[in-house]
């Protein structure tokens, strides 16, 4: 049941009512109840696996906070992170370990032909583990008093909304909302339903669409034969295709809560007006990027045990960012360079703080600086993109062989620039992120009546474009 | 206690506000859509009175091959892949008084396949649609996946499944748009086009030598069958400059010309003509008319058919 379905919608407004009707604990049980059939929509059987899942995280939690012995809060918090990153190991990176183990063994000399063929990896299994992960880890941190009702706490970890596809929504952030029914006020309504339909146009019209255009480019049998316009351009119809996409589906996610009465954090901010890479992961999956900088970076030493160590906990921490998005080595490479990028950021910059740089710019040279620090980020970003879409290294490196060599070898193919007319769907997108700017350069208000103004343009865009092929969500399968 | 009055009236303004301005937007953009740019949008580019036509079964088992009339009471028959099919408008040539006519085509068939079918049938005035693709092309492998799953099924389902797969086929072989034409199809086309690496691909140097043993192939059989009678007109059909632009570096036109004066068969080239496609490669509704009657004039004043 997907968020651009119409039977999603049926069951939401089923959701709904029950959620803001019903009395407040029975509205809970339903809700739960709901999500649970939410999931089970997608495999039944899943669902005993979220539920073992919050079953121990929840025991867990009330063992950490009833003891007083560091020693036996360390080894519960350990019985945590090994249930948790077990279910990951096991059901996420099975086939991955598998299939990396046999090919380590047959080189040295085993004749061994291990596969795990139809693995089904649960959806949001990435998601969910986190969630509960981080329950524990802040119980154990003395940041937050366990959840006295499990009711409440499995609906936490399997509240709908961000079930499938995040944001990863923390305990301390959900649970007190779970206390009380908030009132639904006007803005609350409003802000909700600007963030479904922009969220259903970025990915019914502009994600949808690109799919193809993305498809053609990411085959092997193809890439020979790309001039480099064409690679290029298919470069970047991705780069837009899994914003439009992840954003999409966050934005509904959020504007969901919203509706609901509820907060879900921010999961993305136009993250591609980044000025630096240290910018861009404020921006680009915020919720997964502060759990990683809370619950491994600084757990790690963060920058306080010296230069050289910042650099190695930078590397690990995108590392394991990476493959947390997949079971494979392109993902880790995709970390990996984002991890390198920072590192140099961070030896060209020092410890002062590149995020965000909000303000006027201080005369044109200011101004271009910041377009050109813009565009050499995104041009970065566009060039890992490559790794995380390959589904090989060959695939990668040919493609980038397409765009950085080929363009001194053969001709451009400037002709296709004629007839690419997927650019279009990319206007819509740059005018949001041009509007981000500026409301951060320029002061620009984010007002009711200016949303009200998009979200008109942003439906109305919906309901006359047709949508493309690509219907599922790329970040499900994470 | 009117200031409060005033204050409680504002805040609900201000509450509404909004929700009045989405509705007025919403709705304003709708209106001018339906009432301003809808009426001056062009039609369907697309031909929407084509249907696959009926399924023809040869003896030697290819194809699949369709007919679009009645192939018995044909004076004129048509053969080609869908271009062909796409750009004759068969209604046109007995408008021009040349009779009946009917389209033999299949989906990326080739004239090798098709010119043995003309045995078949009384017509022996025909108009061969000679592409690059039509000579020697590099099968599609989905396509003969397709094909491979139909042995043993009753005529019907064939049929049935033909026609669903190659609207597919049809659909994913389409090319890359010209300019002029993307703006109408933007919104009638739910799967766009492929580029153009599809189509340099089937056309690629590596197919040189197949192509030229194609090219002898296909002499011999047009030499036979003018022999036995049958009269030819060769045709090239109107396609998008970007297309043309990858043909010719196979199939430039002075070959097709060479090709033709070889036969002494006459060959027109509407190539470069200004015909709009809805896709680079098959020809716009209402250029398909527009161009079956010209091609229809030609026959009858130049050709004397």
């Amino acid at each position: 049941m997907s968020f651009d379905s119409l039977t999603f919608w049926i069951f939401f407004a089923v959701a709904w009512t029950t959620w803001r009707f019903l009395p407040f604990s029975a509205a809970k049980s339903t809700a739960l109840f709901l999500s649970l059939f939410f999931y089970a929509w997608w495999n039944p059987w899943f669902v005993t696996l979220i539920a073992a899942s919050a079953l121990v995280d929840y025991r867990v939690g009330q063992k950490i906070f009833d003891s007083d012995d560091e020693a036996v809060r360390k080894k519960w918090l350990l019985a945590s992170l090994t249930c948790n990153l077990g279910l990951l190991a096991v059901f996420k990176f099975g086939p991955f370990t598998v299939t990396n183990v046999a090919g380590m063994a047959r080189t040295l000399g085993f004749d061994v032909d291990w596969e795990l063929s139809g693995w089904i990896i649960p959806v949001g299994i990435s998601f969910y583990t986190f969630q509960t992960l981080s329950y524990s880890i802040d119980i154990y941190r003395r940041a937050l008093k366990p959840c006295d009702s499990f009711r409440d706490f499995f609906l936490f970890v399997s509240f709908f909304p961000q079930l499938v596809a995040g944001p990863i929504v923390r305990a301390r952030d959900l649970l007190p909302q779970l206390r009380k029914r908030r009132p639904l006020r006007a803005v609350t309504v409003y802000t909700g339903l600007y963030y479904v339909i922009s969220g259903l146009f970025l990915k019914v019209v502009v994600a949808d669409n690109l799919a193809p255009a993305v498809g053609r480019v990411f085959r092997m049998q193809a890439i020979p034969e790309l001039t480099p316009v064409e690679a290029w351009l298919g470069v970047v119809y991705f780069s837009f295709q899994i914003f439009c996409d992840f954003a999409g589906y966050s934005g509904i996610a959020i504007g969901l809560a919203y509706l609901m009465g509820l907060r879900f954090p921010l999961n993305f901010l136009y993250p591609y007006i980044s000025r630096g890479l240290s910018e861009f992961w404020t921006r680009w999956h915020i919720s997964l990027s502060q759990w990683l900088r809370d619950y491994l970076y600084i757990p790690l030493g963060g920058n306080r045990a010296g230069t050289g160590r910042m650099y190695v906990n930078l590397m690990l921490t995108m590392l394991l960012g990476g493959l947390w998005h997949g079971a494979s080595w392109t993902f880790v490479a995709w970390g990996g360079l984002h991890g390198l990028g920072l590192c140099v950021e961070r030896a060209i910059r020092g410890n002062e703080r590149s995020e965000r740089r909000f303000g006027r710019p201080r005369g044109v040279g200011d101004l271009a600086a910041r377009m050109l620090q813009m565009a050499f980020v995104y041009v970065f970003v566009l060039t890992t993109w490559v790794f995380f879409r390959a589904e090989s290294f060959a695939m990668a490196w040919a493609l980038l062989g397409r765009m950085f060599v080929a363009p001194f070898r053969e001709p451009l193919g400037l002709e296709s620039l004629a007839s690419a007319r997927y650019l279009v769907l990319l206007i819509p997108v740059v005018a949001l992120h041009l509007g981000q700017i500026a409301h951060e350069w320029f002061g620009l208000r984010k007002s009711a009546n200016l949303r009200a103004v998009v979200a008109a343009v942003l439906l109305f865009l919906l309901t006359v474009i047709r949508r493309g092929e690509g219907a599922e969500f790329i970040y499900f399968q994470f | 206690m009117q200031d409060s009055t005033r204050t409680s009236r504002n805040r609900r303004r201000a509450r509404r506000s909004p929700a009045v301005i989405f509705a007025v937007v919403f709705l304003a953009l709708l209106a001018a859509w339906n009432y301003i740019v809808a009426p001056r949008f062009p039609a369907n580019p697309r031909r929407t009175d084509l249907s696959g036509g009926a399924l023809i079964t040869t003896e030697r088992g290819l194809g699949p091959f369709y007919s679009s009339e009645d192939l018995e009471h044909a004076r004129i028959l048509v053969i080609g892949d869908s271009r062909a099919h796409h750009g004759i408008v068969v209604d046109e040539f007995a408008k021009a008084g040349l009779g009946r006519a009917a389209v033999i085509w299949g989906s990326g068939a080739q004239l090798l396949q098709l010119l043995p079918e003309l045995r078949s049938y009384p017509a022996r005035r025909v108009v061969v649609s000679l592409s690059p693709l039509s000579i020697y092309a590099e099968r599609n492998p989905e396509f003969d996946a397709v094909l491979a799953t139909i042995q043993g099924m009753s005529p019907e389902k064939i049929d049935f499944l033909l026609n669903d797969w190659l609207d597919v086929h049809r659909r994913g072989a389409t090319f890359v748009l010209g300019t002029k034409s993307w703006r109408r199809s933007w919104f009638y086309e739910a799967n766009p086009s492929r580029n153009n690496a599809t189509y340099r691909r089937r056309l690629r140097e590596s197919t040189r030598l197949r192509r030229t043993a194609a090219t002898t192939e296909l002499r011999d059989m047009l030499r036979g069958l003018a022999r036995d009678g049958w009269e030819f007109v060769c045709v090239r059909l109107p396609l998008s400059r970007q297309l043309l632009r990858i043909e010719e570096r196979a199939y430039p036109s002075a070959f097709f010309d060479q090709l033709c004066s070889n036969l002494e068969v006459p060959f027109l080239d509407y190539s470069r003509s200004e015909y709009d496609t809805h896709d680079g490669t098959h020809l716009a509704a209402d250029d398909s008319a527009r161009f079956s009657a010209d091609l229809a004039s030609t026959l009858r004043d130049v050709m004397g058919w």
